[in-house]
């Protein structure tokens, strides 16, 4: 039987998956990316301290497993671009609406975005973690958080045009 | 556009629901008296929402049905048994042996302290009474790899080939950078240097037996080098711009 662990963590696989895809751009490696952070975390649950949400610590693990693993990559590959989901393979041109044609911009500006702002709007916008949780799992103060944030959505804001 | 009183940090804050009850109540009354200040946190309620969308279309990707029946074997196989951490193994790319590589210099210098399961054997040196420091330790190549080597590159060194990992500071302020050198008859070192005033020490180095078929490392190993980064209160790795300006300090 699974304990509350491992359904919370199976629970947490889309959300990682989708942190692992934006951090490396490739679905081959984001798939090994998350089996290895979830490798590392079953072999630490010990180090787990159940009084916080499991997702912060699962997706800190996550990262660092991607800068070991990137930093020694001298060569990356070909990443693709993580907007070309199903979904936005599917725009034909007739049936683009507004809100879809946003959405692609707003993946286009995010993608423009430098790496340390994309990486806490990710985990913050995306994946709802709070300031504090979100300088957790980066290893950075809470206020670089805020301004790296708002750097971010400011920019955002500006390519899209909301002001 | 900056305001007065209130940082974007702050503004963003309120609209991301962060602030304190009285800070809150406090920008409340800002935005009331001022409608650049109301427009401003209003941006920032646009692009949560826009990020937010953004997110549930991402969201619909399905997870894929190997993915989830790898991590279900692993959880498996994890209850079967006890961890064994021979069976984690560290997601990395295998490289080339080199060819012409002549060790003598760094192999000589360097000091293999402990043996360690996986392979490895682990050397430290905090206050360089012995070993690692050698005279020859960092090379002159190496030491120049160090001071100009962008992370993510590699450099043909003594022989060897240098890859310079990642750059971040200690606890200390020093800058510091982890690095692996690989060569045939030294195996593969992952290895930490700190610029001290008298210029790059090397602080630890784990050497690896190179396997037969160049193959993956234990993540042990890597587990290792975490440990040691956190005692030494390593932060985050430097971003490259941030890494390129550190350097630009060492050089000066």
């Amino acid at each position: 039987m699974e304990d509350s662990f491992e359904e919370h963590l199976i629970a947490a696989l889309p959300a990682l998956r989708r942190f692992a895809l934006s951090l490396c751009r490739r679905a081959d490696i984001a798939d090994d990316l998350v089996q290895t952070a979830v490798e590392r975390a079953v072999a630490h649950r010990d180090q787990y301290d159940p009084d916080m949400r499991l997702e912060p610590w699962l997706f800190r693990i996550l990262r660092n497993a991607w800068i070991d693993q990137s930093r020694r990559r001298a060569t990356r590959g070909t990443e693709i671009d993580v907007t070309v989901s199903p979904e936005a393979a599917t725009v034909d041109g007739t049936r683009v609406n507004e809100a879809r044609l946003m959405l692609r911009e707003t993946e286009e500006a995010l993608a423009a975005l430098p790496d340390d702002q994309r990486e806490v709007i990710l985990l913050v916008c995306f994946e709802e973690l709070s300031y504090a949780e979100a300088a957790e799992v980066l290893g950075i103060p809470k206020g670089t958080v805020m301004s790296r944030l708002s750097r971010g959505r400011v920019a955002l804001a500006e390519k899209l045009g909301i002001s | 556009m900056k305001h007065q009183d209130w940082s974007d940090e702050t503004l963003m804050a309120y609209a991301d629901g962060e602030l304190d009850a009285p800070v809150a109540k406090e920008v409340e009354a800002a935005a009331r008296a001022d409608p650049r200040i109301a427009e401003r946190i209003a941006s920032f309620g646009k692009t949560r929402d826009l990020l937010k969308e953004a997110a549930r279309a991402r969201a619909s990707d399905p997870l894929p049905p190997q993915l989830e029946a790898k991590v279900r074997e692993t959880l498996r196989s994890a209850r079967a048994e006890a961890p064994d951490s021979s069976k984690v193994t560290a997601f990395r790319q295998s490289w080339e042996r080199g060819s012409n590589f002549r060790p003598t210099t760094i192999a000589a210098s360097i000091a293999l302290a402990a043996g360690l399961a996986g392979g490895f054997f682990v050397a430290q040196n905090r206050d360089g009474a012995d070993g690692l420091r050698g005279p020859a330790f960092p090379t002159p190549e190496i030491a120049g790899a160090l001071d100009t080597l962008a992370s993510g590159r590699t450099q043909d060194v003594d022989g060897g080939e240098f890859q310079a990992i990642a750059s971040f500071m200690n606890s200390d302020g020093e800058l510091c950078r982890e690095f692996e050198l690989q060569a045939p008859e030294l195996g593969r070192m992952v290895s930490v240097a700190c610029r001290s005033d008298t210029g790059w020490q090397q602080r630890l180095a784990l050497i690896e037996d190179v396997a037969p078929d160049g193959g993956y490392a234990p993540a042990s190993s890597l587990e290792m080098l975490d440990i040691y980064l956190g005692s030494i209160g390593a932060g985050a790795p430097l971003s490259s711009d941030d890494e390129a300006a550190a350097l630009r300090e060492v050089a000066r």
